[in-house]
């Protein structure tokens, strides 16, 4: 359950909302107008708000959950309206999360305006929102978004007659291309400023029992808060058993969202007043209950049932017959084609292969070019810098050769594939397709008790698993999206692609004749990526089966229609997004890790480093499983980023055999081609077993710490934490020793 | 270095003694855990459970029927009717143990919170319909009086447990409607691609969010649905409803119950 969001007396006043807000997690400037945005998902709801606010969004969709919303502002003759993106819903039941936090706000929040925004190729659907929200607030105006879609779909939609029904200001858009934007505005500014007055349309027909019980208990509620204006959709509520109504009720908060400048109903009238009017509340929350159980058990239905039938009939008075439908219906075809038996799944590995060439092939120029610069022009004058400023050798050092390398080597590694993996795959995501992916993978995430939408949270961990987790946004029912996030770290994430792709052209590649080197090493990193999914639906289907069976669990997947994908905002909003957050996530960890490498390399006890004595200690466990001291030290360390495994093994190994000039310089990082790392690795000791060990190892381990902090931010749950870290290093583990035991026993 | 035939069996061996200790209903922490859960409280509640049982029945419960239903010697069952008296939650005379009017409403309490768990297993979780009720069995010892009625607020107070077993409550009941669509109407995952029919109702057995949701996506009786595209792996089916393409899974449109009906069908 969401914490509610705004409580406390005189709702009404500014200095009130102000400071409500705050505790809303919303960084307040000064505004005039409060703005609400509502309406189903896939509505095209965030089109509109960047399109009324331009590029000046702030979309902070990071922070927790139950404010995962965006907030935004424009002026507007000038009054400055701030407006909120409610999260997408498809009623205002408060069922879940979202729907509470949407509801809680039109509710509570006190907007002044809330915009409704309608798809109008689904009106009926969106009149059921509608409606309830006309039911909670008389200050509404609707979006009739997608005219476009609508026109080539053969709808037709009278706006006028929309209005005249609803009793609001209905304003048809093409967010997308701005058409509307400014009669939107200009209509928020009305109602807000009361120049337009509204009639809200008011549901007429529920069921005769409900209406019966409604009836009653609405006098009730009139009686003790007159200025309540919708006590009807009160009364519903108290039915409903809603605990937040409910409570709202008996603290009295319900009585000022009549009125913005209504004293409060009680208050400070003296002790007995008080009481008496304590009394009188309980007194109602009694009434509800004692009516509700008189209520058939089925009575949600027949009400939700009377809304439907109002929507279809409103809708089918709005509707404008003659329109001629596109000939060729381009959504069909295509869903026929990329959802076939045959063709289905080909086209699927086919997007996603061509969406990883381009991520590997497209990222290795930049990544040159930024390690280049960072690494061999900054770190050098930097260094130069020092030495002249006079800085002593162990704080250039540390601050240089440790923190400086890691962060940039992170940097270079990191920004340019992710920068151009998340746009690619952004773009599959608005223009439809990825719902379609979910929609064919969904049986075997069935199978393994989870969700079809994992099948994208899993495909977005490629890029990143920090990123991976967020994603699992998407999935509305609980239990399922817990299952996505402890399994993401299974999708084998960007900082460990080049650890698979090196060793295996060591080790993989060498065991066979050089012309098919390349192609048997590149099989390997792919057959390692896909023992990571079959890994991922295992570890789904033994939590579904153990830990995860007792939550929550609903599924809907809603197939949305095609949409031409806007390619310059979302380069935008994917880099804003998530890009940068990542990144700048991975850099606050990398920087104390390289300060931590540096330390342990250069700070020697007896003769020997830090490093060595931890590697000559670990290596017992390490020869155990396949491994050696050196690599388990590595992934010690390099739990803040995988990128800086490599590195890592690398600096070690050299400390270890004692080569001198290699390791000593650079402190932390350095490159070296692919086929003198080999020979250097085997020197150390490396036989293929250590390399293949070190592949799956790689793919099974605890995620980095990027990862891990985001996974505890989204379930909030520590113990959820602990579990999606501790798993997947436990079957590493496992899978690492038998495959070291049974490769040794064939080999002897 | 370890031999590694040798290492594997060490590996087999404690792999062999997890799954003695932890195997799921079987395992010895979980019978270790069953023994610690067998605590005062749980005896005197299934006690009043099994009088209250008989008494529904019009049989009268028995210090022999007692230490027949829990498992437990002779001896003992009189000891805890002994301590039952003490508390006057039953009255025992030559015809056998009486519930008092406090012990009656001790065993309405508890099968109220099983019913509630039971209600809660079905809706809201993955447990299978054949552990329900030894879940609740389970979880029923463990809430206060105020758990509980958080725990039926948090369901919107439900009236039916699963079985279709009225929830015992202070208010009246109604009996339980009984379902439009028993016989002749088909589901609606019998459709086939590009078939139409109306909704007649969603099952009982469907309660809870998933019902809420199917409700807001516009599933409600009357409304046309036409099924229209069939994953690569034929499970979910997407239906067009009130004009949107949603995904249902089999199991889902199983518990959704349509009529075909020519003049308002294939739209």
């Amino acid at each position: 359950m969401a914490v509610p969001a705004v409580t406390g007396h005189c709702v009404g006043c500014e200095a009130h909302r102000e400071a409500s807000l705050v505790k809303l997690g919303i960084r307040l400037d000064r505004w005039d107008y409060l703005v609400a945005l509502a309406g189903n998902p896939n509505t095209g709801k965030s089109t509109v708000f960047n399109a009324a606010t331009g590029l000046r969004q702030h979309t902070g969709n990071w922070p927790g959950k139950t404010v995962a919303r965006a907030e935004g502002g424009y002026d507007h003759l000038g009054k400055r309206v701030k407006v909120i993106d409610l999260p997408g819903t498809y009623s205002l039941q408060a069922g879940s999360t979202d729907e509470e936090v949407a509801r809680d706000f039109i509710l509570f929040g006190q907007p002044d305006v809330t915009v409704a925004v309608v798809d109008a190729t689904r009106l009926e659907r969106n009149l059921n929102l509608v409606l309830q929200i006309l039911e909670i607030t008389d200050r509404v105006v609707i979006c009739l978004n997608l005219m476009d879609e609508a026109r080539r779909h053969g709808i037709g939609i009278d706006a006028a007659r929309l209005e005249q029904e609803l009793g609001v200001p209905v304003i048809p858009t093409v967010a997308r291309r701005g058409q509307g934007i400014a009669d939107l505005v200009d209509a928020i500014d009305g109602v807000a400023s009361g120049r337009i007055q509204t009639k809200p349309y008011r549901m007429r027909r529920h069921p005769p029992e409900v209406d019966g019980a409604i009836g009653a208990l609405a006098g009730a509620i009139q009686e003790a808060y007159p200025n309540l204006p919708n006590s009807r959709w009160v009364a519903n509520r108290l039915l409903n058993a809603d605990a937040r109504v409910q409570a709202a009720v008996l603290s009295g908060d319900v009585g000022e969202l009549g009125s913005r400048q209504s004293d409060a109903a009680v208050s400070d009238t003296g002790s007995r007043a008080a009481l008496r009017e304590s009394n009188r509340r309980s007194r109602i929350i009694d009434k509800a209950q004692a009516l509700r159980w008189k209520l058939s058990p089925d009575f949600h239905d027949s009400l939700a049932e009377s809304i439907y039938a109002e929507a279809q009939r409103i809708a089918d008075r709005c509707a404008m017959q003659g329109l001629e439908r596109a000939k060729f219906d381009f959504d069909r075809t295509l869903d026929r084609l990329v959802t076939s038996r045959w063709l289905g799944f080909p086209i699927m590995l086919l997007v996603l292969t061509v969406v990883f060439w381009i991520t590997i092939a497209g990222a290795n120029l930049p990544s040159r070019m930024i390690s280049a610069m960072l690494l061999e022009t900054v770190h050098p004058a930097l260094k130069n810098f020092a030495s002249t400023v006079g800085l002593p050798w162990w704080l250039d050092g540390f601050l240089l050769d440790g923190v400086y390398l890691a962060t940039a080597w992170v940097i270079a590694v990191m920004l340019p594939p992710m920068a151009i993996f998340f746009p690619l795959f952004t773009l599959l995501e608005d223009f439809g397709y990825l719902p379609r992916v979910a929609f064919n993978l969904d049986k075997l995430f069935q199978k393994a008790g989870a969700h079809g939408k994992q099948a994208l949270t899993m495909c977005m961990g490629f890029g990143c698993n920090a990123a991976g987790v967020v994603s699992t946004r998407v999935i509305d029912s609980p239990r399922e999206r817990l299952i996505a996030i402890i399994t993401n770290n299974f999708s084998l994430c960007n900082g460990r692609w080049p650890t698979q792709i090196l060793i295996a052209s060591i080790f993989i590649g060498a065991l066979v004749p050089a012309h098919v080197a390349g192609l048997v090493s590149a099989t390997a990193v792919v057959g390692v990526a896909v023992l990571g999914m079959a890994m991922m639906l295992l570890a789904s289907w033994l939590l579904s089966r153990t830990v995860l069976q007792g939550e929550a669990t609903t599924f809907s997947l809603e197939l949305p229609p095609y949409r031409p994908p806007r390619v310059l905002q979302t380069l935008y909003t994917s880099v804003i997004d998530r890009t940068l957050i990542v990144l700048w996530r991975a850099v606050l960890f990398a920087m104390p890790a390289g300060a931590v490498i540096w330390l342990a390399a250069n700070i020697n006890i007896g003769g020997v480093s830090i490093a060595e004595h931890l590697a000559t200690w670990l290596n017992p466990v390490g020869l155990l499983i396949g491994l050696n001291g050196v690599v388990l030290l590595a992934y010690i360390v390099a739990i803040p980023a995988n990128e800086i495994v490599i590195p890592t093994v690398l600096m070690l190994t050299t400390l270890s055999l004692g080569t001198q000039g290699l390791g000593q310089g650079p402190g932390v990082m350095f490159e070296e081609t692919a086929s003198a790392t080999g020979t250097m690795l085997r020197l150390a000791g490396w036989t293929a077993l250590t390399g293949v060990n070190l592949m799956l190892f790689s793919l099974l381990h605890n995620p980095c710490s990027t990862t891990i902090y985001t996974i505890y931010k989204e379930t909030k749950s520590a113990n959820w934490t602990l579990v999606a870290t501790l798993l997947p290093l436990l079957m590493g583990i496992v899978v690492c020793f038998l495959v070291a035991q049974i490769w040794r026993l064939i080999a002897a | 270095m370890v031999d590694p035939a040798l290492a594997l069996i060490w590996f087999a061996i404690a792999v062999g003694t997890l799954l003695i200790f932890f195997w799921p209903g079987q395992g010895l922490a979980i019978r270790l855990l069953r023994v610690l859960r067998m605590t005062e409280r749980v005896r005197i509640e299934d006690a009043l459970k099994h009088a209250y049982n008989e008494e529904y029945a019009n049989r009268t419960a028995s210090i022999h029927s007692m230490a027949g239903a829990l498992e437990v010697s002779r001896a003992f069952a009189v000891r805890l009717v002994t301590r039952l008296e003490a508390r006057e939650l039953v009255h025992s005379s030559d015809e056998g143990l009486q519930l008092t009017a406090a012990g009656r409403d001790y065993a309405l309490r508890i099968l109220r919170t099983h019913r509630l768990w039971e209600r809660y297993l079905a809706d809201r979780t993955n447990v299978k319909p054949t552990d329900w009720h030894d879940e609740a069995e389970r979880r029923e010892h463990r809430l206060a009086a105020t758990e509980v009625d958080a725990l039926a607020a948090s369901m919107g107070h439900p009236v039916y447990d699963p079985h279709g077993d009225p929830i015992p409550t202070d208010f009246t009941v109604h009996p339980l409607p009984t379902e439009r669509a028993v016989g002749p109407y088909e589901k609606l995952s019998s459709l086939s691609p590009g078939e139409s029919a109306v909704v007649v109702q969603i099952a009982h057995a469907c309660q809870g969010p998933q019902r809420r949701r199917l409700l807001d996506l516009g599933v409600v009786p009357g409304t046309v649905i036409t099924a229209e595209l069939q994953g690569a792996l034929s499970d979910p089916m997407a239906y067009r409803i009130r004009s949107a393409l949603i995904a249902l899974r089999q199991q889902q449109a199983d518990l959704i119950y349509v009529e075909r009906d020519p003049s308002k069908g294939g739209n």
